[in-house]
């Protein structure tokens, strides 16, 4: 069963008494919240995804909910936890969704270690996958969105899950997550997709998600090999350079934006090394996402 | 009077993943033993064991990413203890003591696996004290308490200084002269629990099993706040089945309390791993021990107080009547380590604090520093 | 004198374009990147050998001293080489 399948009302219901479940292929979360706008964005947004059912686990349990003192009502804020546990301060009250997202971020980052975890977008195409690691500031939101809906599967904007057996990428599917200008030109180059109200004034500046698409979602469970590693940078003067990238370079770049690294010890290490000798490494800076697309249909990465 | 999940939690401890009835159930028993602090411990002896592959895989996930953090620690714990046995004989320390849980994972004893802890407890003489302190903040070390009042409870009141964090590394390490806050004038003679330590290399040590054992009790039954109470009588739990093969352990360790003064936490000790884990201890020994058990009524109330704390305090596992023992151990807490005119002062300031962060806030009266998503 | 021997259990990555050598130093949960042209010397220290400034220097006596100053500072400070125990 879908989110979708279920009613509004029931909905509502449920997810205010914390038992509405979602499956996310690597990990099910369990959502608490009586809040209608973060009610109304998730239910726009997982629409495709498949329930947890009441009886199965789910492995983390969260909650977003107005705090117990006089924060609820002056200058409102609102509070993300996982089992009862705040991790973070509170945000002010109109951030409230984007807080749920960036918590369900922090927990797969503070507890699944089952996985090499990395700051990075991934997507695919031709059963071959395409790891975009960037700080903020280099686009990769922007990319990633159009590049999910112009032919690419996504497996996840934000968060690049991997295998530490089989190196394999797993599908970590979310809404994305855009910034500032980039909400206005997504919505100009694919007008229909569903984009959640704007949270204005956060510590990225206006924050907005982007339903992913069905398809995507519906391929949540779907592996894919690693093919690239390229680093972008968004340059307002340069429609496409591509750069080499070798292969040291590229597992220092992979390091930094790795969240679990430490934990993992030597079988990130390992994993890691693993990941960049497989693969191309490649940097390109960029203003012309069409190039940038066709610069990765074509599949030649080795300068 | 076991819920029903500590008593899953019991079983799991003693090696019995079989008892978890369904998956739904493997889900709280794994959110109670996080939130207990246990969960790398289990999952430690868990996926040892012969049968973990006969684990389902959801609980399979959560226990070998559990183990990862357990690993984590240790391998933190062991490169702290080889920095500081470069830095510390330095400053007029011969060797340094590592006390709790970074000795039990530098000594690989069974308590120190997958044991989760804060900080690194670390003893040193009172004369040194103030050198090491200058020696650490030199290295990298800095005053993790910036608040006035903290400082001054430290140094003043418990005699100690104020935990430090190392600015690289974000290790916390907290340095003691001695074993217990002696506020309260009942500070035990540090060199009976010393004399015989234990020397792990030219530089470490740690206590005989039997002072670490006492000073472990000691610990649990002289805390106000009791979030950690079941991981701390499993500890004793894991003590007690390691050391207890060896026939001296336990005379030393009657003898230890005796001396110490300290045979009643050796009794509660004893009496509440027996209640909990059925902990194995020779039939003689354990009577005397039962010996140093206060009168009736003094019991009933110590009882009916640590048999509810002393459970997992998740709201999946409270015990009814968590909420006043809790109550009634903050105040015993405080009562044995101070005394009483502190004890108001001290109590009056933390209630003005709650009262500050319910109505203006949680972190209002914390100075930024702590995670934004 | 100071003796070093090689920290235990390291763990070498040598990518194939030659472009340097990561080393995981498992005492401390750090990798290090390290030239490539040092990685015939890394394969041979035996994990009981022990090491010496001098003796390293001869090891490496392609290297010149300033750039050999700059490595064996890395090689401490980064925990490749640890400082024997006094045991």
């Amino acid at each position: 069963m879908k989110i979708q399948q279920i009613t509004w009302p029931h909905f509502r219901h449920d997810c205010s008494r914390g038992n509405i479940g979602v499956d996310l292929g690597v990990a099910a979360f369990r959502l608490q919240t009586s809040l209608p706008d973060v009610q109304k964005i998730f239910y726009q947004l997982y629409a495709d995804y498949a329930v947890v059912e009441h009886h199965q686990p789910s492995d983390f349990q969260v909650a977003v909910s107005l705090p117990n003192s006089l924060r609820r009502w002056l200058q409102a804020q609102v509070s993300f936890s996982l089992d009862g546990h705040s991790p973070f301060l509170p945000l002010p009250r109109s951030q409230a969704y984007p807080l749920l997202e960036w918590g369900m971020n922090w927990c797969m980052a503070s507890y699944r270690h089952n996985y090499l975890l990395i700051h990075a977008a991934v997507l695919e195409k031709n059963n071959e996958a395409i790891i975009f690691p960037a700080p903020p500031g280099s686009g990769k939101s922007t990319l990633c969105a159009y590049l999910a809906h112009s032919g690419w599967r996504l497996l996840s904007d934000e968060m690049t899950v991997i295998n530490l057996d089989t190196g394999l990428v797993h599908p970590f599917v979310r809404p994305i997550c855009l910034k500032n200008d980039a909400i206005d030109l997504v919505k100009t180059w694919f007008p229909t997709v569903v984009v959640s109200n704007i949270a204005r004034d956060t510590a990225k500046g206006d924050v907005a998600h982007v339903k992913p698409p069905a398809a995507s979602v519906i391929d949540i469970n779907k592996t894919a090999k690693i093919r690239a590693i390229i680093l972008p940078q968004y340059s307002a003067s340069v429609p496409l350079d591509i750069y080499a990238l070798n292969k040291c370079d590229a597992y220092e770049a992979l390091s930094r934006n790795t969240f679990n690294e430490g934990i993992l010890g030597i079988d990130g290490f390992k994993t890691l090394s693993r990941l960049v000798e497989q693969a191309d490494t490649a940097e390109i800076q960029y203003n012309d996402l069409s190039k940038v697309a066709e610069f990765l249909d074509e599949g030649q990465f080795k300068p | 009077m076991k819920t029903v999940l500590t008593a899953k939690l019991v079983a799991l401890l003693n090696g019995h993943p079989e008892e978890i009835e369904n998956a739904l159930q493997w889900e709280y028993v794994i959110r109670v033993a996080r939130d207990a602090a246990i969960l790398p411990r289990i999952a430690h002896f868990l996926l040892a064991a012969k049968q973990a592959n006969a684990l389902p895989k959801y609980a399979l996930d959560h226990l070998l990413a559990a183990k990862r953090h357990g690993e984590l620690l240790a391998q933190q714990v062991r490169f702290e203890a080889t920095e500081l046995s470069r830095l510390l004989p330095e400053a007029g320390q011969d060797d340094m003591l590592f006390l709790k849980g970074a000795a039990y994972i530098l000594a690989g004893y069974k308590v120190g696996y997958g044991r989760v802890f804060a900080d690194i407890d670390l003893l040193v003489t009172k004369r040194s004290l103030t050198q090491i302190e200058r020696k650490l903040l030199a290295y990298g070390w800095f005053t993790e308490t910036t608040d006035e009042y903290e400082q001054k409870y430290y140094r003043q009141w418990a005699h100690e200084i104020p935990p430090l964090r190392h600015i690289g590394r974000g290790t916390l390490l907290d340095v003691h002269h001695n074993i217990v806050p002696i506020i309260s004038g009942n500070a035990p003679q540090i060199e009976l629990f010393t004399h015989n330590r234990r020397r792990l290399t030219h530089s470490v040590c740690i206590l005989s099993p039997a002072s670490m054992l006492l000073h472990s009790a000691i610990h649990l039954f002289y805390q106000e706040e009791y979030h950690r109470g079941f991981r701390d009588i499993s500890d004793l739990h894991l003590m007690f089945c390691e050391f207890a093969d060896d026939a001296d352990f336990l005379s030393q360790l009657i003898t230890l309390a005796q001396q110490t003064h300290f045979t009643l936490e050796l009794a509660l000790a004893v009496r509440y791993t027996g209640q909990m884990f059925d902990t194995p201890l020779p039939q003689v020994q354990a009577q005397q021990i039962a010996g140093f058990l206060p009168t009736r009524l003094k019991l009933v109330l110590l009882d009916w107080m640590f048999s509810r704390v002393l459970q997992p305090h998740h709201p999946l596992c409270q015990v009814p009547g968590l909420t006043v023992a809790n109550a009634l151990a903050l105040f015993r807490g405080h009562w044995i380590k101070m005394p009483l005119h502190i004890l108001i002062k001290h109590t009056a300031y933390k209630t003005y604090r709650s009262v500050v962060n319910l109505i203006a806030g949680k972190g209002a009266l914390v100075k930024s520093t702590k995670n934004h998503p | 004198m100071i003796t070093f021997q090689v920290s235990k259990r390291l763990q070498i990555y040598q990518p194939s374009d030659h472009s340097g050598v990561l080393v995981y130093v498992e005492l401390s949960g750090k990798t290090v990147r390290l030239s490539h042209d040092l990685l015939p010397w890394l394969k041979s220290i035996d994990e009981s050998a022990s090491l010496s400034k001098k003796s390293v220097m001869r090891d490496l006596n392609t290297i010149d001293s300033a750039r050999f100053d700059a490595l064996w500072q890395t090689l401490i400070s980064e925990h490749v080489l640890v400082e024997v125990d006094l045991d």
